[in-house]
């Protein structure tokens, strides 16, 4: 795995990350802000990372037959009925 | 409401809210609603983090079993998007540990996807601290307006309507104070 990758990668598992691009608080602004100012080389990377966590850029999606397939596992392993 | 997630004249997070909020109260097919509109966010975001799309796919289905199951226990769930990622990022580092104890190949060269273990989470705690002391020295910088109209906004989480409500001022003026606010605290922080 190429460093790039890794980068971007470190910025997908980290939670604080997660919340602060999906649902920022003044806290993580903050936090964020500042840990960008000392690290000026990562933020191409969270960019991406960011890109990928606000569905933006190159997107990749399961087939329509997939999507269906995988609701129907889980509404047979919940046990439930869906009135349409 | 389970329709309504195509339209894309709504916001998108709006419309998340409201079906999980709708969820949270017994509506089945909001759960359906959610699954439709979160799927492929969680597939694009999980397809990163593994080559293995049967496995992603799996645990894709895994979390919204739990959030089904635990449907109860989501009142302190803050938003539903995150929760989601969240949830799907720790279900593949479990799945990699897994793998790690139940396969013949060296652990080098398997992708792990990393995980918290017990150094990172003293780590996170200690700095939890540091962050706090910093964050409420930075506040004490602010006038007392500012002070109070950026902890109702982030750390309250009100809307603006109420902040305005609260602090007997008008829509623009709350939005200034708050901007202005947050002008001085990158530049104290910085």
């Amino acid at each position: 795995m190429n460093l790039k990758t890794e980068n971007i990668k470190e910025f997908l598992i980290n939670d604080d990350f997660i919340n602060y691009v999906i649902h920022p608080t003044l806290k993580l602004q903050l936090h964020w802000e500042i840990f960008f100012k000392n690290n000026p080389e990562l933020i191409g990377f969270a960019d991406q990372a960011r890109k990928i966590l606000c569905e933006e850029g190159d997107i990749f999606e399961l087939h329509e037959w997939e999507t269906n397939d995988v609701k129907n596992r889980i509404i047979d392993q919940c046990g439930i009925s869906l009135l349409n | 409401m389970e329709q309504d997630y195509k339209n894309r004249s709504v916001n998108p997070d709006i419309q998340s809210s409201q079906l999980f909020e709708a969820f949270k109260k017994g509506d089945i097919n909001a759960f359906s609603g959610l699954y439709d509109m979160h799927v492929n966010l969680l597939f694009n975001y999980g397809i990163r983090l593994t080559t293995d799309k049967e496995l992603l796919k799996d645990c894709i289905q895994e979390v919204f079993v739990k959030i089904y199951n635990k449907r109860n226990e989501l009142e302190a769930v803050q938003n539903i998007k995150s929760y989601l990622i969240i949830s799907l990022k720790n279900k593949l580092c479990d799945e990699s540990r897994k793998r790690i104890h139940l396969s013949d190949i060296a652990v080098d060269e398997i992708d792990i996807i990393s995980g918290d273990n017990v150094e990172n989470c003293y780590i996170a705690i200690e700095k939890e601290k540091t962050d706090s002391a910093f964050i409420a020295k930075l506040m004490s910088k602010l006038s007392m307006r500012q002070r109070k109209a950026i902890e109702l906004y982030y750390f309250e989480e009100r809307k603006y309507e109420d902040i305005c409500e609260i602090m007997e001022m008008n829509y623009q003026s709350v939005r200034n104070l708050i901007h202005r606010g947050m002008v001085k605290l990158r530049s104290c922080a910085c």
